[in-house]
């Protein structure tokens, strides 16, 4: 995709303040590309037989069975307002691995693994939006393009996506 | 060179813990009446197994304390004294400080080691007590902690060390961490280790560590060079044995004039008598604790003193005089009563026991039910696969999947039974709480256990207690009334408590009754407004009851005066509600209360009933379903213009329509063209429209808040034979949101 992906830098754990590489998954949301950090993703599968549950947010989609533990589904471009809602063979959802919790992710598509050192990434400006600038943790340029990277811990285990019973804010 | 022993202590720990509630156990059934030697026996068996590995893991104050313990119970059971309910309690309390040394070691909680200290005297007090009536106890009994000085002590090395030479140096290395200088510590030519220690030392740390290596009850502590007579108060000086043996350690009846009959009584441990007369160094005390060592052992031939260094025999060395340390070892070991050797043939019942049983992580166990789990779901994948096939040209594989069915379903059941344990590894801390309370408060009270061997899942278990003990408690102190009172009010004067535990249905159900004063509904409403709470005169029992439950109804001084019942009610609560489950209370005045927990089986498998409605799948659990009907138009009773009754036979009951309930899109609305399900839970019945039942399958219950929430209406959820996650009803709830609703509505 570019000539950062895949670089030759070695995967690293460290924070992006501590001058490390880090690498991230990104995916498209509407037109909006978004980064998060690749260790909170287990896996990437399609989207199918999701099992609606009462009294649920809209964009809490409802429960999977993966491979028997029961995996609930939040269609983010229903809670950013982004995107085409719809459900094909090709939807895809990210399963994340936050707090000790499984939780899965619908999004348009997903891009690509990219490694970003510290000099690419840039602290946001504060502005108003849908996803609230606490759990943007920093903007990232490639050429022309601007990834947004999202704590995505942070906000799956917010009050905000109602999926947990004690929310960590 | 040294192990790491440190993988082994969760072993110790677990069988510390069986140990203790043994003892516990035994302890509350001892009769003062009618000594049962064996019983005696098996009590001693347990401190002293505890003593022993904790000593082998060096956890030293568990070892100080199980060695007063199992003093003073040897001395029982060899008929020195006579057991008294203090010594019981002693025990007890004992018995407890070592369940919380446990505790500590494993990282919960801290050590107490003031504790320690306490209970160690008040044994100690006990069996010296008993035996030395006055005067003969005066200092042996109390070693100074620490000493400023040079002294010098001696063991027999444990014949079943392998290597002598790691273990002395060891030994040395920890003797120096304990704040002296060990200046010297070689063999002697009786085969006894001699060292020197000078400076500022914990003896009786020094003693735990010597004993973890040395034969049990051979250490010995001399005299301090620097005219310490008194300092120990054990001994003069002088070589005459007979002439010390008097004042120390407890030592009595010695008459004697041979100095190792009273020697072999000290501890009453060992029996050395015969060796330490025919051991040449005429050291007749030698096993003996804290007694004096003649000058003739003080001379250590092999290495003599050197002044500030440190000599430490070489392996060689330790090698060459090793056969020398066994033989006179081995010899009084053979007949000796309570030699690490000899007790392994007391301990055959616990190892027979332990032959039967394995001890497995639960994680382990919990993995294995998953991975059942999955086996069941991938062979009802199999199941309905195979069901669209043709019988009849199918016929092995039909038959093959018949089979695996039946032998997936026992191979869940029987894994899902590892991890239940009988209701008793609870209960029976109950009979010590209701002990101690009662006699703390004065009350008299019989506890009636039933339903023990009901099984719950481990985990409920471990969590129930809490709640369980704290619900005995308060009918204990609140409910059961002091014997005057209660013959006063006519009753017979021993109150009883009950605990009896059953399943019903998919619940287990423990109920703690008692035939107290009951609660006051009077005083809980008035407590209850002087709170500020919304009451009303017109609340039901239950409702006034459940006030008990509110946060701050519960200090302390306030319970007193609302004739019980508070104190932390809405913590039991609250940990019960978190396990799924719920509390109940119904009283009586003058008659009694009855607290009935209810909790789920969390990990049994489920006998479920599925309905469809709309495109959804739910899961009603069996145990609720009275009968499903179709009603007829008749049936249905409308109240203001709205159809919510429904008339079964004689009963009106209430319709709930889960797809309003949930609000759920698409479905059969006309009553007429769907299926009641009637639902009963806790005595209320419900009617529950839904589209159509689909059928009847054994769900595995899978938590929805291991990623997610609670949700309301839902309990739990489970995965489908088609591999969808079907949610499982919560029936209560759904009874309570049909009756809000009525109340809302009138």
């Amino acid at each position: 995709m570019t000539q950062l992906a895949r670089s030759a830098h070695p995967k690293h754990t460290g924070t992006v303040d501590g001058g490390y590489t880090q690498e991230f998954l990104t995916f498209t949301l509407g037109g909006e590309e978004y980064a998060i950090d690749i260790l909170k993703v287990q896996e990437i599968r399609g989207y199918h037989a999701v099992t609606g549950i009462a009294h649920a947010p809209p964009f809490i989609k409802g429960v999977i069975n993966l491979r028997g533990i029961i995996v609930p589904i939040v269609d983010l471009r229903i809670k950013f307002g982004v995107g085409v809602v719809e459900y094909t063979p090709f939807t895809v959802t990210i399963i994340l691995n936050v707090g000790g919790r499984v939780v899965g992710i619908v999004v348009d598509a997903v891009s690509d693994v990219l490694s970003l050192d510290p000099a690419q990434l840039c602290e946001p400006p504060e502005f108003a939006s849908s996803l609230d600038t606490r759990y943007i943790q920093s903007l990232g340029s490639i050429d022309d393009r601007m990834l947004i990277v999202v704590d995505i811990e942070r906000l799956m285990l917010s009050a905000d996506m109602a999926l947990v019973e004690n929310p960590l804010h | 060179m040294t192990m790491d022993l440190s993988q082994f202590y969760q072993v110790f720990f677990e069988e510390a813990a069986e140990h203790l509630s043994n003892m516990e156990q035994m302890l509350l059934d001892i009769d003062l009446d009618s000594l049962d030697d064996e019983e005696m026996n098996a009590i001693f068996r347990a401190a002293h197994s505890i003593k022993g590995s904790a000593g082998t893991f060096g956890f030293n104050d568990l070892a100080q304390v199980t060695h007063e313990l199992e003093t003073l119970l040897d001395r029982v059971r060899k008929h020195e004294v006579v057991m008294t309910t203090a010594m019981v309690n002693a025990s007890l309390e004992a018995g407890d400080l070592l369940r919380d040394l446990v505790a500590a070691h494993r990282g919960v909680g801290e050590a107490d080691l003031q504790r320690v200290a306490q209970v160690c005297a008040a044994l100690k007090a006990l069996y010296s007590e008993a035996v030395e009536p006055a005067g003969a106890r005066d200092a042996g009994t109390s070693l100074p902690l620490h000493e400023e000085s040079t002294f010098r002590f001696s063991f027999l090395l444990s014949s079943d060390q392998a290597d002598v030479a790691s273990v002395i140096e060891n030994l040395a290395r920890e003797a120096g961490a304990l704040g002296g200088r060990l200046l010297d510590l070689s063999i002697g030519a009786d085969g006894r280790w001699h060292g020197v220690i000078e400076g500022s030392v914990d003896i009786q740390a020094l003693r735990d560590l010597v004993e973890f290596v040395a034969v049990t009850d051979s250490f010995e502590m001399t005299a301090p060079d620097t005219g310490a007579d008194d300092a120990y108060g054990l001994f003069d000086a002088e070589p005459e044995p007979s002439a010390d043996s008097d004042g120390a350690w407890g030592l009595f009846d010695d008459a004697s004039p041979v100095a190792a009959s009273a020697a072999d009584d000290s501890f009453g441990l060992f029996d050395t008598e015969p060796v330490a007369q025919t051991a040449d160094s005429g050291t007749a005390g030698d096993p003996s604790y804290g007694f004096f060592e003649p000058l003739v052992g003080q001379v250590m031939p092999d290495a003599p003193t050197t002044a500030g260094g440190l000599s430490i025999v070489s392996p060689a060395a330790a090698k060459r005089v090793e056969s020398a340390v066994s033989a006179p070892v081995d010899a009084p070991i053979e007949p000796s009563i309570e030699s690490p050797k000899s007790a392994a043939p007391r301990s055959a019942k616990p190892a027979a026991v332990a032959d039967t049983s394995i001890r497995v992580g639960v994680d382990k166990v919990d993995q294995i039910i998953n991975l059942v789990g999955e086996l069941v779901i991938t062979q009802a994948m199999l199941m309905s696969a195979a069901s669209k096939l043709d019988p009849v040209e199918f016929e092995r594989l039909m038959s093959g999947v018949q089979q695996l069915e039946r032998n997936t379903r026992d191979l869940q059941e029987s894994v899902m039974s590892i991890r239940m344990l009988p209701m008793s590894t609870v209960f029976s801390r109950f009979p010590r709480v209701v002990r101690d309370l009662s006699q703390k408060l004065g009350k008299k009270v019989r506890l009636v256990l039933a339903g023990e061997s009901t099984e719950l899942d481990k985990g409920l278990i471990e969590r129930i207690a809490d709640p369980l003990t704290h619900l005995v408690r308060n009918s204990l102190d609140h409910g059961v009334e002091t014997p005057e009172v209660r013959a006063a009010r006519g009753k017979p004067e021993e109150g009883t408590i009950t605990l009896k535990a059953s399943h019903q249905g998919g619940n287990i159900v423990i109920e703690v009754g008692d035939d107290g004063a009951g609660l006051s509904r009077d005083r809980i409403l008035s407590k209850a407004r002087e709170r500020g709470l919304a009451v009303s005169d017109s609340m039901t029992d239950q409702e006034v009851w459940a006030l008990i439950f509110e946060p701050g109804f519960s200090t302390a001084d306030q319970v007193t005066e609302v004739s019980g019942r508070g104190v932390g009610m809405d913590v039991v609560k609250r940990n019960i509600t978190a396990m799924g489950g719920r509390v109940d209370i119904d009283s009586m005045t003058g008659v009694g209360t009855r607290m009935t927990v209810r909790l789920p089986l969390t990990l049994a498998i489920l006998d479920g009933m599925s309905v469809a409605v709309g495109d959804e799948t739910y899961i009603i659990p069996l145990n609720y379903v009275v009968e499903s009907l179709q009603p007829a138009a008749d049936m249905i009773k409308s109240i203001g213009g709205v159809p919510r009754l429904v008339q079964v036979r004689n009963e009106f009951l209430n319709i709930l329509t889960l797809r309003d309930a949930f609000g759920l899109s698409g479905g059969v609305t006309d009553l007429e063209r769907g299926i009641l399900v009637v639902l009963e839970s806790d005595g209320d019945k419900i009617a529950l429209f839904v589209d159509a039942l689909v059928g009847q399958h054994q769900v595995v219950i899978k938590s929805l808040e291991a990623n997610y929430r609670k949700v309301v209406g839902i309990s739990g959820a489970t995965i489908m034979g088609d591999g969808h996650v079907g949610l499982i009803l919560d029936v209560q709830a759904l009874v309570d949101t049909a009756r809000a609703g009525m109340a809302v509505a009138a």
